[in-house]
């Protein structure tokens, strides 16, 4: 059994969406799929989609499946606003476009907010996505058995012949990454980009990134920059790693968003403007190690030294950065 | 709290003529009998008028054995009213029961539906695990969804249930009233290969289910009979 | 500020790369000849660094020789000064601004600008075009003018007050087409065009994802399409030469169309675009073939402006000069700091410095300052109605505001907002944003008019103001260059207010 898996650079993305949209565009633009967003970029702090996911349960404790985990109501995902675009631009009706109900919460509602006060307030972007886990909580919960991890790359898919769209498996994803969709009155989810991968193309979210800050690579290939970031240099993590499903999806974590925090007399201080207690109720206690390495690694290059790893997250070009 | 027994009878609208000490002893029997009719029958619609002739069962219900960690919680619906007709080559199943909320149409992400099912072992045999069946044994379901949609599977087990896909072989149609509903299921005795062959038999295990989409019911969280009850057709 | 002059001083190149949004904010003009002297003084400039702006582009002769008839020089107008002219913006900005406020600022109010703006066409000094007495026909393309200039609905009552034929060419209907008589239907993604900007040596191919809809036609075919028309409308009204004595030119109305496909050797898309890469040193024969495979061809070394684009470093401006030694187009053939002109000598800025102490130039009265930079959920206003775009957002206009500002007007994240001043108001609903100060209104840009409540729109509140140095000329290199010198659209010396709606 291989397992594919990925590493999203926090130090790159800029929260231009362009990965939403790639899938968007690709998967979810229709059928019952419009309010899913298998791949969603939040702002943290902030609520996250679908709205506070952190607490909707599920997952394991000591390795036991918990079956407490909420189905988020579709107004948690966000309104699925539509336009009198025709009306108003080719009829004549109106002098006003607007969406179809008064919007009051959508996925990506609270923009850059984040958390803190001018100067020094903070936030960073989270792009998120099916975490492909190793010990998938949704495979886990589904009694049809109709989740499975294709062993050819450990990629988690929903089989939409078995499913009945009981939706033990939207109730057990802690990361909310499961979906039902209502025309259907079946489970979905992200699926990997599977039929590209197996043409050796990396998914839509990770081609179309304009940051360039995903890799993807299979875990055991020592060669690649998934197995370098996670096992050798330790500085990509897992989102949520006390969930217990072993996800697949590793970040690498933001430091030095800068400005640095503005001290009361106008100077620049010298602490990180997001609290590292932010970082490590994300992504635990790896972060302070991971972000000393980063740290020592790019003065390196300030003082025009080599080093590997901050070549390796530039990632130069596919190829570097997608092993398939 | 919900009474495990078989005295465990809400005594409702009585419209059944001269039935209670009848149905009292079916009830114990677990029987339900079907009214046989020589001729073609439409009774298709929960109020066809061939209804108020056939007999009523009440058939408590209790929570089914999960069958997996997933499936916690209480199912609502203590009860269903069950009676049949048998024509010449058809038979009605009609399912009462009280439930306060509608739920037909999905209309958010939680919701879930209301529903109804009648199960056949497809043997006939009264060995076959009442609880959809097993590898060996299978049980014919037949599925009212108070969405309209209507559905015939075979299962072999828990989380086996596979649909048959044979659009119009079973047919249903579900009335809401004050209290709950009225849904009627149907099929020729003799359906698709793999189902129950009704024709064979003059006496039959049949069991029951039903689901409160307001309480999240669906798959193995439901109010069911634990034990095979007797269809006499 | 400290810090950043430390990793100024101390860093081995430097670049630093100007957008648009310094030069609306009245002291943009000031910043950018500081940012030079920065350059210089830390010796990057043309060197190993320089400053470098978007839209510096790169010489490609066939794009000139294409846009050019011999012996028939075209006009180039100040849009800035024209629509001051047609909007009647003098009105409003005389009603808006505080003059005392500007007196004492600046050195000059409204009227001193408007007479300093008189002398400057008196002088010859920006380009001529009062011959067009008003814009009669107006054809727009792929924009809404009265969206991208200040003072909107004084642009646009007075604009078409004297239009007599107003045409948008978009792809979509855009706002500008509300105001329109006619809508030429242009082709969304067009299979034969580039874009070319000098941040990057590579020229791209647009590609065509998805085939022109309906009637819609490229914006060459549009140009070919409409010069042909006239030509032939032309000849059958006997209409010939029509001269221009105020730049000294003529257009014959009956050879339009020969003249624009140059002889009919530029009719399609394809023949178009070979011209111009064909003709320019910088790509030549060939390139077009490889533009086509490839997707990008990159521009060789004649493509520069100010300085050769080597083969295997980053290209940097100004290295013809520095590097080279040839000549700047100043009074001294040097880099010059020091600009004794009049007008410079009169406002204090003889040398770089800014011309105010700083603040908003606004009325005072208003408390809160606008900014309206862009928007990052659309292309401008391409896609701004796009329903994924709008999703991802507050689904309708939405504006930012510091929360502690929210609080003390009682306007909670979600409200609608009423943002006015005496200029304008506009509605919007109110998103908490801590990243800002407290007394900035921020909107992002691009919003399309009848997305707002009451028709109407961000730029609803400001009012112009023309910085009177940009209107210098005759003066060594300070004189008016289409697309590289001329007066800028200063959007952010505005001040509104905001209440909850």
């Amino acid at each position: 059994m291989r397992q594919l898996a990925y590493v999203f650079d926090l130090n790159k993305c800029i929260g231009c969406h362009t990965c939403t949209m790639a899938c968007k565009q690709l998967w979810t633009n229709r059928g019952g799929r419009e309010y899913m967003y298998w791949n969603n970029v939040e702002t943290r702090p902030g609520k996250g989609y679908p709205k506070n996911w952190e607490q909707k349960g599920g997952g394991f404790k000591d390795g036991v499946l918990q079956t407490d985990g909420k189905i988020p109501p579709k107004e948690d995902y966000g309104g699925v606003w539509e336009y009198n675009l025709q009306e108003v631009l080719l009829e004549g009706k109106g002098n006003q476009v607007v969406p179809h109900e008064k919007p009051s919460w959508g996925p990506n509602w609270d923009e850059d907010e984040g958390k803190g006060e001018f100067p020094n307030n903070h936030y960073f972007y989270l792009p998120r996505i099916c975490n492909h886990c190793s010990n998938p909580a949704c495979l886990a919960a589904c009694p049809r058995k109709a989740i499975y991890k294709r062993p050819e790359d450990g990629l988690v898919v929903v089989d939409q012949e078995r499913c009945r769209g009981y939706r033990y498996c939207v109730k057990a994803c802690p990361y909310g990454k499961v979906y039902f969709n209502l025309q259907t009155g079946k489970s979905e989810k992200c699926i990997g980009c599977y039929p590209r991968v197996e043409k050796g193309i990396p998914p839509a979210c990770v081609a179309q990134c304009v940051g360039k800050i995903r890799f993807v690579g299979y875990r055991d290939d020592k060669e690649g920059p998934i197995y370098k970031l996670v096992e050798q240099w330790k500085v990509a993590l897992p989102l949520h790693a006390e969930y217990g499903t072993q996800p697949n999806v590793f970040y690498v974590p933001p430091m030095n968003t800068t400005p640095p925090l503005f001290e009361e007399d106008g100077r620049l201080g010298d602490k990180p403007r997001i609290p590292l207690a932010d970082l490590e109720a994300l992504f635990g206690k790896g972060v302070q190690p991971a972000l000393e390495t980063l740290g020592k690694e790019m003065a390196k290059r300030r003082q025009a030294q080599p080093s590997e790893l901050t070549d390796i997250l530039i990632g130069y070009t596919n190829k570097d950065r997608y092993r398939l | 709290m919900r009474n495990m027994t078989l005295l465990a009878l809400v005594v409702g609208s009585a419209t059944l003529l001269g039935a209670a000490p009848a149905a009292d002893a079916a009830e114990k029997a677990k029987t339900v009998k079907a009214l046989i009719t020589a001729k073609q029958v439409d009774a298709l619609q929960p109020d066809a008028e061939i209804w108020s002739q056939a007999p009523a069962t009440k058939v408590s219900l209790q929570p089914a054995f999960p069958g997996h960690p997933s499936i916690v919680g209480t199912p609502r619906i203590a009860e269903v009213k069950v009676q049949a007709v048998r024509g010449p080559d058809r038979l009605f199943v009609r399912l009462e029961w009280d439930d306060a909320s509608a739920n037909g149409q999905l209309v958010d992400t939680a919701s879930f539906s209301d529903g109804v099912a009648v199960q056949f072992p497809t043997n006939g045999k009264v060995s076959t695990a009442p609880f959809m069946g097993d590898a060996k044994s299978t049980v014919n379901v037949w599925y009212w969804r108070a969405d309209g949609r209507v559905e015939e599977l075979i299962a072999g087990g828990f989380g086996t249930a596979t649909s048959l896909r044979t659009e119009g072989e079973v047919a249903g149609v579900g009335a809401r009233t004050p209290k709950g509903w009225q849904v009627v299921l149907t099929r020729k005795l003799t359906g698709p290969k793999e189902s129950v062959n009704l024709k064979r038999f003059r006496e039959i295990p049949v069991a029951f289910a039903a689901w409160d989409g307001a309480n999240q019911e669906r798959d193995g969280f439901k109010a069911v009979t634990l034990e095979w009850w007797r269809l006499k057709l | 500020m400290r810090k950043l002059a430390g990793w100024i001083a101390e860093c081995k190149a430097l670049r630093i790369l100007d957008g648009y949004n310094n030069q609306k904010h009245f002291d943009g003009f000031q910043c950018g000849r500081l940012k030079i002297l920065i350059l210089t003084l830390i010796g990057h400039h043309g060197t190993t660094g320089s400053i470098d702006t978007t839209y510096e582009g790169w010489r490609l002769e066939g794009s000139s020789d294409m846009a050019n008839v011999k012996g028939k020089p075209g006009r180039s107008v100040s849009a800035v000064l024209a629509q001051w002219v047609w909007g009647e913006q003098y009105q409003r900005s005389k009603a808006y601004f505080d003059d005392a406020q500007l007196k004492e600022d600046l050195g000059f109010g409204i009227d001193d600008m408007e007479a300093m703006r008189k002398e400057s066409e008196a002088k010859g000094w920006m380009p001529k075009w009062q011959s067009i007495k008003d814009p009669v026909v107006s054809i727009t393309a792929g924009i809404n003018m009265f969206a991208t200039s200040n003072g909107y609905q004084q642009l646009r009552d007075n604009f078409l007050k004297r239009c007599e034929l107003n045409v948008v060419v978009d792809f979509r209907l855009n706002s500008g087409a509300m105001y329109a008589d006619i809508v030429l239907p242009a082709a969304a993604m067009e299979k034969l065009d580039i874009r070319e900007t000098s941040v990057t040596r590579f020229i791209h191919l647009y590609g065509q994802p998805v085939k022109p809809m309906y009637e819609r036609k490229t914006d060459w075919q549009i140009c070919v399409a409409l010069a042909a028309k006239i030509q032939e409308r032309a000849k059958a009204r006997g209409i010939s030469r029509v001269d221009d004595p105020e730049i000294k030119s003529a257009i014959d109305f009956d050879k339009i169309y020969d003249e624009f496909t140059m002889g009919g050797k530029i009719v399609t898309d394809e023949q178009a675009l070979r011209f111009v890469m064909e003709n320019s040193k910088a790509l030549g024969p060939g390139t077009y073939e490889e533009l086509m495979k490839k997707g990008f061809v990159a521009v060789g070394p004649s493509a520069g402006k100010t300085g050769p684009v080597p083969k295997d470093k980053p290209y940097r401006p100004f290295t013809a000069n520095v590097t080279d030694k040839k000549p700047y187009a100043t009074l001294t053939g040097r880099l010059q700091f020091y600009v004794d002109h009049d007008w410079f000598m009169r406002l204090g800025v003889a040398v770089p410095k800014p011309q105010y102490k700083g603040g908003n130039l606004g009325p005072k009265r208003y408390p809160f300052v606008t900014n309206s930079p862009h928007t990052r959920w659309g292309i401008h206003s391409f896609a701004r109605t796009e329903q994924w775009m709008l999703r991802h957002q507050r689904g309708e206009p939405d504006v930012r505001l510091n929360p502690k500002a929210m609080a003390k007007k009682g306007i909670k994240d979600g409200d609608m907002v009423r943002i006015f001043n005496s200029s304008g108001e506009f509605y919007a609903m109110a998103k908490a944003w801590p990243a800002l100060p407290e007394n900035t209104v921020f909107s992002e840009h691009g919003w399309e008019q009848y997305l707002y409540k009451n028709m109407t729109h961000y730029n609803f509140v400001g009012s112009e103001l023309i910085n009177p140095l940009e209107l210098v000329g005759g003066y060594g290199h300070i004189r008016y260059v289409s697309g590289a010198f001329n007066p800028n659209r200063i959007f952010y010396e505005t001040t509104v207010d905001v209440e909850k709606a």
